[in-house]
């Protein structure tokens, strides 16, 4: 028998919430909306007292979930009008002593709508609460504060975590695709791979990685590293108005991620696991071995020469495939098909247990994670091992401490992939057909063809080179609330990592491929970002206004120290012995190190007045060691709020609960060049700066060259980003939406501008303050939540594009390319995309290809392709000069979508649940640069697409494949639109289908059962494996030019899995 | 604080310390490095190869490209066949390698010229040393592209880099070359201590060469003469020998590119990495099986039974000039100190490319100085001009300048020396292992064509798979008859050939890399004609 002591305001249905926006405008230290339901439970459990009086009648009841069908522990049933309650029990159950003449009890409980049944005769009560829909979107956290959301003014991204709990993904960042709006997630598949985000299209053309803040403390890299079942909410502060308090690294959006913490006074036990299988698809299909002959000799017979190959004979009229590949015979002929071979069916689990206890003065989270991915190119995989403790202590009334501490260990085997510098697809493209997996001596096939080694031998040679990470992350704080309206939080994370790779290369001998000496390479980084933040709240609520004062300092060191060392001539090459000491010649070793430091002083007003007119003001002075001369910024933003429906002279009618416009406007700044940017100074270089001057043969003399070519005066970059926004709610808040247009225009832009080959070759460009970009663009988020009979649904939907564009370029520089050294001699080291004045952000560049010639006739009157022969390109003279030739590339396509969509939609049925997710990209192209290998008979030595089969001849005239030729005169492997793909697609990305067990099925327990595919089909006109390709590095300064290229990229796979949920 | 965000960069030297004179000295080495063609961490030097392999000789009669079909390494196979265009990854490369070169050479000199602490004897010899490589980098330049920009020491902004290429006339530009091999000559002492740096006479032979290339015969000869009478070299007793790492620097190298591996550089990128496609294969050489002597070469070094070449091509005759087995790798005939003969089955895709290799310039993997592994490169240095050069330069001028008699006479010292050199044995090391046949010509010279044909054969035999011969054909102007009626014939033999096609008054010269052209803009470069 509980009673409420305090009687004044406790009645109302809404108690909690009203006791949450109390709480939140009384106190100063909120610092995360889990802090304040925890306060809230807190205080609410202190003030019922265990008092007897006026029993008149005992009623007994159960409250239940409604849409997962399990008791709720906690809730809270009080006869309305008094103060008499009682809260539910372990299993749902409540018993009430309730006064005569009571007439309705209210039952209420943290995020659910709370009810209010009529007690007439009943006795008993079987009550049914339904979830709010995620509590957490009424809160938003902006990294250093917290605001409701009703009081935003700054466009804010919230993932509904509610929807994605119980979605089984492998990395932080896939919780985010097509959850936002405005929000890009780039992969590039592998296991624990590489992902990057995007927040509103490019805002500049080098770094655009969000910053991201884990609990508080931002953080640099590996967010692959956090298990996602530890995470409690996700959201994504969009514009300046909500970033700028971040300023230095805020331009391109902050991705903010909280932990969990204990909640329910009762310990919680759960358990999580999933365990399920991944499959390759879309594969293309290469020649055949025959086939590979038979295309050789017709591309021989094109260029008017007489076929003849070591391998396949010399009969001019029938390639014929021997049946010993090599002198010795030992590599029998076979006929594989590759590109089948290096994949494999492969598992995916992951099992995660959490304990978590909150309470008065104290919560505690413990969580252990691990999670395995066999990759489905053999041989690759990832496997994380991952801890989490989180806790939070009361000491004092005026003192809180608390601490989110992560440590992982992962292991990733990965292989190169979409990069000009090797590819493993690449490799199984154009690995002969002829070569079998293993010769009759059980080694890896050689090949007679050419220099590329057994993809499966290469594979299985590096499955031992494992990347090790250790990995710790975390914070400890501690809050001094000074007064009631004045709060003091002192931040200390940390940021650590230690990465090793050892990496061995064994002897083997595949004819033209071949390690005679076999070498260790042992790789270690060490790295660690310290960040220490101070920051003065202060709430105060005057009449009818409210204003939030936030007054912050923070400083961050970044270090960074990478050590290499080899030895080659390893005796045994057993794993056990696959360490430096056992290599007998040829050491070497190397080492370097990098530091930044970032110090800044902030402040935020919020100021609303009478809960609808809302201001908010953001200034951030940020100093960084990268620019020598040019330290210091000021970033100021702007925001206001006018919630209409709070007007009583605007009648909404009564459907509309919730609107409000928002208007914002502010400055972030980027300093993201590499390190040193802005120095002058020389380095010995063993690669090409040293030389044998007095004539030794094995003995060099040091030199010295330039490093880099220092640009002292680079300044910071600005992003100067506005936007409007509305915000609705309909429907008995049933209908959510907010829509946002916005215009980021990125000044000074940081540029690595290329200097002319005037300069020599070694270094390539130079940093600068050089051109403009703009983006606008349009996000719309909705959701619909609803019920049938027993059926309750809902469903989402975001849309958003946006429009990039380099508006100009500094005189001097015509374009930016990606450097030559990143393109080695794939495409001849042409570049296929660039970023040009007037164009978005890695254009295609190049040729524009209009058609095939079908006759002499028709080159003849064309003219312009003297070389052409029927079956040839048709290129397009752009400027009209009378000739082919450079001068004619031009901007022939862009990969930026059109429209990026997510759809979404959840249904609950007595304990069943299902949720289907689509996403769709409209309107962009990819470069199919796999066609360079794969379509032209130029490399003549690797092998060819099956699709070659239907190349142009006079017989096959209807085809869009030029004619095969060694020689191509015509040049028809020139980047040219012929590349260009419409890359369009609808995805079903993930279907899941659960269902959670009454609670009565097993004691104190909850369990929920599901399944899940994804990717189980997409629809796309694009031919290669698939319409998703990422960046061709993560890493690279210039990445962000070379976007939806495709090189071979590991491709997605389609996952099948089962999982349950259990919690007691 | 301030002191927060001073960044201070690890193990970097300031500009401010470059100016001590052993930092000046590393400049100045760096200035070197470029010379064999690396000066990035990729692992495509043979895109920039110091030997000119690819620019030399596979566009010339003497070789194919080889490897793996015409589809390896295809832009090389498009510059074989003529079907050149300004993007190909090489001319792009081998661009931006020799202004590398001159940049390094540049800044090293201002450097010099600002020190007052640096040694004042040596800083003039040092300065001699770099006007001596910026010679031969815009030499390079000028003999592969024919119109480029010319940067000195005066350019030192970034902005000033953005030059166009036509501001200085042909004449002009080669003025510009043969100035700094005249401060060469006169700043540089007879003699240095370190084998790799230029002296006086190499100078005065490159301005001879820079004479060569211009057709200024007088002043060659003059030029040359003074470097054969400062009797600072002479050829080398043996020819095979001549191309060993242990000779590398013998007196008759007037100057090489220094190679070194094993050197702590662990992919041996100061061997002679611009080479590394053209290990030969077989059980000893793994891989590529680049660079291949052609069908043509060979049959350039038939003589007759007395020893004389066949100056009519279509001659027969089962008699060779030694030289060709230290050239090339013929089937039945013992490689190197393998003591093993050479198989068609080494040549990588013979169907394509046919049975030889390249001999001359790979060194004996039972050589140290042969890499066993990738790269597989050796550390013998690339010889940019030896004695045997130089004196057929002299022959070529007093052929030009009517000296017929004077010419045979220099021509016999450069087929003495191959006379009287060792030629491959069997196996058993008892009896030679072809026909071999070489005599000096001993009979007059009275017919200058005559004279110039034998001079010009000699220059091919003597120096083939050097790097040199497609620059020779094209200041002797012949560049267009010697490589299509190449092309009319090889094509028969070698299907690969079969589209090849010389453009006259186009592929004398390489095209101005587009590169180039996109970030100065097209309006301020002459590209060559017909590309």
């Amino acid at each position: 028998q509980w009673v409420f002591a305090n009687q004044s305001s406790e009645q109302d249905s809404n108690q909690d919430k009203t006791r949450f926006e109390e709480t939140e405008k009384r106190g100063g230290n909120i610092l995360n909306p889990r802090e304040i339901q925890a306060e809230a439970k807190e205080s609410a459990n202190v003030q019922i007292l265990n008092k007897t009086s006026l029993v008149q009648q005992e009623i007994k009841g159960k409250v239940i979930d409604l849409k997962r069908n399990e008791p709720i522990v906690g809730a809270t049933v009080i006869v309305k009008g008094t103060n008499i309650g009682s809260v539910t029990d372990f299993d749902g159950n409540f018993t009430l002593l309730v006064p005569e003449g009571s007439r309705e009890i209210v039952v209420s409980y943290l995020g659910y709508t709370a009810q209010t049944l009529q007690i007439g005769n009943q006795t008993f009560f079987t009550v049914n609460l339904e979830d709010e829909g995620a509590l957490l979107d009424e809160f938003v956290i902006l990294g250093y504060d917290v605001q409701r959301k009703k009081d935003l003014t700054g466009a804010v991204a919230i993932v509904n975590m509610d929807e994605i709990k119980s979605l089984p993904v492998a990395s932080v960042e896939s919780m985010l695709v097509g959850r936002a709006p405005g929000v890009q997630v780039l992969s590039d598949n592998g296991p624990g791979g590489n992902v990057s985000i995007r927040i509103r299209g490019f805002g500049t053309v080098n770094n655009n990685d969000p910053l991201y803040v884990i609990d508080g403390t931002p953080v640099s890299n590996g967010l692959n590293s956090i298990n996602p079942q530890d995470i409690e909410s996700l959201q994504v502060l969009k514009d300046a108005a909500a970033s700028s308090i971040y300023g230095s690294r805020a331009a391109n959006g902050v991705v903010i991620i909280t932990t969990k913490k204990g909640k329910s006074v009762i310990p919680t036990i759960t358990l999580d696991a999933y365990t399920g299988f991944q499959q390759a698809f879309n594969l293309p299909k290469m020649l055949s071995a025959q086939q590979y002959g038979d295309q050789l000799w017709k591309a021989s017979i094109n260029d008017g020469r007489t076929p003849a190959s070591d391998v396949y004979g010399k009969d001019p009229l029938n390639p014929r495939i021997p049946q010993w590949l090599n002198a010795n015979q030992t590599i029998p002929s076979a006929d594989v098909d590759w590109v089948n071979e290096i994949f494999r069916t492969a598992p995916v689990q992951s099992y995660n247990l959490t304990v978590a206890k909150g309470g008065e003065d104290s919560n505690h989270v413990l969580s252990l994670g691990y999670f395995n991915q066999d990759g489905i190119i053999k041989h690759t995989g990832f496997d994380r091992y991952s801890l989490r403790y989180n806790s939070e202590y009361t000491l004092k009334k005026f003192l809180n401490i608390g601490q989110n501490f992560t440590a992982s260990l992962t292991k990733t085997n990965d292989v190169a992939t979409n990069s000009s510098l090797g590819s493993i697809v690449y490799d199984a493209f154009q690995f002969p057909s002829i070569v079998p997996v293993r010769d009759i001596n059980g080694s890896f096939g050689g090949n007679p063809l050419n220099d590329i080694s057994n993809p499966l031998g290469n594979l299985f040679r590096q499955k031992d080179n494992t990347k090790n990470r250790i990995k710790l992350m975390g914070n400890v704080y501690g809050d001094v609330k000074i007064n009631d309206n004045l709060n003091f939080r002192s931040n200390f994370g940390l940021d650590f990592e230690n990465f090793n790779q050892r990496s061995f290369a064994p002897i083997y001998n595949e004819l033209l491929s071949q390690r005679v000496v076999n070498s260790l390479s042992d790789n270690s980084s060490f790295y660690y970002q310290l960040a220490w933040t101070n920051t003065l709240n202060y709430n105060k609520k005057f009449g009818n206004s409210t204003l939030d004062l936030l007054l912050g300092q923070e400083s961050i060191e970044n270090y960074a120290e990478l050590k290499s060392a080899s030895r080659e001539g390893f005796l045994y090459e057993d794993p056990n012995f696959q360490y430096l000491s056992y290599g007998t010649q040829n050491q070497q070793n190397s080492g370097s190190a990098s530091k930044w430091n970032l110090l800044s002083f902030f402040g935020k007003a919020n100021y609303a007045l009478k809960d609808k007119y809302l201001f908010s003001a953001t200034l951030r002075y940020d100093g960084t060691s990268r620019l020598a001369n040019n330290k210091w910024d000021v970033f100021p933003a702007f925001s206001a709020g006018w919630r209409l429906s709070e007007e009583d002279f605007l009648d909404l009618g009564p459907k509309v609960n919730e609107l409000k416009i928002r208007g914002s406007w502010g400055r972030t700044g980027n300093q993201q060049v590499p390190t040193y940017s802005t120095l002058a100074s020389f380095q010995n270089n063993i690669n090409y700066s040293n030389y044998a001057i007095d004539g030794a043969q094995e003995n060099v003399s040091i030199g010295l060259v330039e490093t880099r070519v220092a640009n002292s005066n680079l300044n910071w970059e600005l992003t100067t980003q506005s936007g409007v926004g509305i915000d609705l709610e309909m429907f008995d808040n049933k209908l959510v939406i907010t829509a946002d247009y916005f215009n980021k225009t990125t000044d000074n832009l940081l540029i690595y501008a290329p200097i002319p080959p005037t300069y020599g070759g070694t270094n390539d460009g130079v940093w600068t303050n050089g051109g403009k970009m703009r983006n606008h663009g349009f996000e719309l988020g909705s959701k619909y939540s609803g019920q049938a009979g027993n059926v309750f649904y809902n469903v989402g939907l975001n849309y958003s594009f946006y429009k990039n564009k380099l508006v100009e370029l500094n005189p001097g520089v015509n374009y930016l390319g990606i450097p030559a050294s990143s393109l080695h001699s794939v495409n001849f080291g042409q570049e296929v995309s660039r970023t040009l004045a007037g164009q978005p952000i890695g254009t295609f560049f190049g040729y524009d290809a209009i058609g095939i010639f079908q006759s002499e006739e028709e080159i003849a009157s064309y003219g312009l392709q003297p070389n052409a022969r029927p079956g040839d390109l048709k290129f397009k003279d752009i400027n009209g000069d009378g000739l082919i030739n450079a001068q004619d590339r031009t901007a022939i396509g862009s990969p930026h979508p059109k429209a990026i969509i997510g759809f979404n939609t959840n249904l609950y049925y007595r304990g069943f649940d299902m949720a289907l997710f689509f996403n769709a990209s409209l309107g962009h192209k990819i470069y199919n640069l796999t066609k360079y290998k794969t379509l032209f008979f130029n490399q003549s030595a690797y092998n060819k697409s099956s699709d070659i089969i239907n190349a142009w001849s006079p017989q096959n005239t209807q085809t869009g494949i030029p004619r095969l030729s060694l020689d191509d005169p015509n040049e028809n492997i020139r980047p040219s639109s012929y590349y260009l793909e419409n890359a369009s697609f609808l995805k079903l990305n993930n279907l899941q289908l659960g269902y959670s067990f009454p609670a009565s099925a097993f004691q104190n327990m909850e369990l929920r059962l599901y399944a899940q595919a994804s990717n189980l089909f997409t629809i796309t006109n694009y031919s290669g494996m698939t319409p998703e390709i990422g960046l061709q590095n993560y890493s690279s300064n210039s990445r962000n030019l070379d976007i939806g290229v495709d090189r071979g990229v590991y491709p997605p796979s389609r996952t099948f899995m089962v999982g349950f949920n259990v919690k007691f | 604080s301030s002191d927060y965000l001073e960044e201070v960069p690890y193990g970097e030297v300031s500009p401010s310390n470059m100016s001590n004179p052993e930092n000046i000295e590393r400049a100045i080495i760096a200035a070197y490095s470029s010379l064999n063609g690396q000066f990035d961490n990729a692992t495509s030097g043979f895109n920039s190869p110091a030997s000119n392999w690819s620019f030399g000789d596979v566009v010339s009669d003497d070789a194919y490209k080889g490897g793996g079909g015409t589809g390896d390494q295809n832009q090389i196979h498009q510059l074989e066949i003529f079907n050149t265009t300004p993007v190909i990854t090489d001319v792009q490369r081998k661009w931006l390698a020799l202004y590398e070169g001159i940049k390094r050479t540049n800044y090293a000199l201002n450097l010099l010229k600002d020190s007052e602490t640096f040694d004042t004897d040596l800083k003039s010899i040092r300065e001699g040393e770099l006007k001596f490589l910026r010679g031969h980098y815009y030499f390079e330049l000028k003999k592969i592209y024919k119109n480029v920009p010319f940067i000195d020491e005066s350019v030192v902004e970034i902005q000033d880099f953005y030059v166009g290429n036509k501001s200085l006339t042909d004449e002009a530009l080669w003025g510009k070359i043969e100035a700094d091999f005249n401060a060469a000559s006169s700043l540089l002492p007879m003699e240095q201590s370190d084998a790799g740096r230029p002296t006086k006479m190499a100078a005065m032979a490159y301005l001879a060469k820079t004479y060569v290339f211009q057709s200024k015969w007088q002043l060659a000869l003059t030029a040359s003469n003074e470097v054969i009478s400062s009797g600072k070299y002479k050829l080398h007793a043996d020819f095979r020998d001549v191309f060993l790492p242990e000779n590398d620097n013998s007196r008759e190298i007037i100057f090489a590119v220094q190679h070194s591996v094993n050197d702590g550089e662990p992919r041996h990128f100061n061997g002679s990495i611009g080479d590394r496609l053209s290990a030969p294969g077989g059980p000893h050489y793994p891989q590529y099986g680049f660079h291949r002597p052609s069908q043509n070469l060979i049959a350039s070094f038939r003589t007759n039974e007395s020893g004389m070449p066949l100056l009519d091509s279509n001659g027969n005759s089962d008699f060779v000039d030694p030289r060709l087995d230290h050239t090339v790798g013929r089937p039945g005939i013992p490689y190197l100190d393998l003591d093993i003969l050479y198989q068609a089955n080494w040549a990588r895709d013979l169907a394509t490319y046919g049975q030889f290799s390249p001999k001359k310039r790979i060194v004996s993997p039972l050589s140290n100085f042969q890499v066993k592994v990738w790269p597989y490169i050796s550390s013998l240095n690339y010889y940019i001009i030896r004695y045997a050069d130089l004196l057929l330069w002299k022959a070529e001028a007093q052929v030009e300048l009517g000296d017929l008699e004077g010419a045979r006479e220099t021509v016999n010292l450069v087929r003495q020396r191959a006379k009287s050199s060792q030629v491959v044995k069997n196996l058993g090391g008892n009896a030679p292992a072809a026909n071999y046949a070489i005599e000096v010509y001993s009979a007059s010279w009275t017919d200058a064509a005559v004279a110039r044909q034998a001079v010009r054969l000699e220059r091919r035999l003597e120096l083939a798979m050097e790097g040199h011969r497609f620059f020779d054909l094209v200041r002797w102007d012949i560049a267009d008859q010697v490589m299509n009626a190449y092309f009319d014939k090889e094509k028969t033999l070698r299907s690969h050939l079969t589209n090849a096609k010389f453009q006259k008054g186009k592929h004398e010269y390489f095209p101005i890399p587009q590169l180039y052209i996109d970030m100065v803009g097209a309006e301020n470069v002459l590209q060559n004609p017909g590309y």
